[in-house]
């Protein structure tokens, strides 16, 4: 089991590494934003 | 519902499920912070929305929610240290809110300058120890027990998942509370 303090690298954008925890986020901010453009339509 | 003027009277069922979550979290802004919840709600609900979804992102196989990570916690943080300042400066002035950190005293000055930092510091390694010992926990019992025995502390760990995104919201609006003078809460609490 991975210790809870490390965090896996996916990727580097130029030099910044990039972590899976952070994609995970940037994953559930556009579900969230896709979703309330959906409810914001269906209110209309 | 906020900011949307076009909204029909006789409300669709989503309509009036996204308004039920609406006037919750208005009429906790209200209670917490006793003021308008208007210039508030955006930052308030997006925290709670937000933490709640991550947490609960440990539904879904193979994914480890971000908030049991360091790094998505600090930075949920570092937002409500900002918005503190970005609230208070806006309530209050420059002024006002320098004059919050000498209350009730002057002596109180270092005490309470510590103390905006370091409860910024408490409220991200709350959440965090609380989603990540919930994954942690749920990880080592299923790797020595069966695929079921983590059942019931899964469910245990979705009712904790779902309480700390009401206690880092409402911390949030105590902590812009205590910063933002002329606010109810503050008047009632921290003035001389």
């Amino acid at each position: 089991m991975n210790s809870p303090l490390s965090s896996a690298r996916l990727f580097h954008l130029g030099h910044v590494p990039i972590a899976q925890a952070v994609v995970t986020t940037w994953v559930i901010i556009a579900l969230l934003e896709g979703a309330a453009c959906l409810v914001t339509d269906a209110c209309r | 519902m906020s900011g949307h003027r076009r909204l029909p009277l006789t409300p669709s069922r989503t309509q009036a499920a996204i308004e039920v979550i609406v006037d919750t979290v208005d009429s906790q802004i209200e209670a917490t912070m006793q003021v308008k919840p208007g210039p508030y709600r955006s930052f308030i609900r997006t925290l709670l929305v937000f933490v709640f979804v991550t947490n609960w992102a440990a539904l879904i196989p193979g994914v480890t929610p971000p908030t049991a990570r360091l790094e998505t916690n600090a930075a949920l943080a570092l937002l409500v240290f900002l918005a503190v300042i970005w609230f208070g400066i806006r309530v209050g002035g420059i002024g006002g809110y320098l004059k919050t950190f000498a209350t009730p005293g002057l002596i109180m000055i270092p005490l309470n300058f510590l103390e905006s930092i370091t409860r910024s510091f408490s409220l991200f390694v709350r959440l965090f120890g609380n989603v990540m010992s919930g994954v942690f926990l749920i990880g080592v019992v299923m790797s020595l027990a069966g695929l079921f025995v983590p059942i019931p502390l899964m469910a245990l760990d979705l009712l904790t998942d779902a309480v700390q995104p009401y206690i880092f919201a409402v911390l949030a609006m105590v902590f812009i509370a205590r910063c933002s003078p002329r606010l109810g809460l503050y008047k009632e609490n921290f003035m001389n």
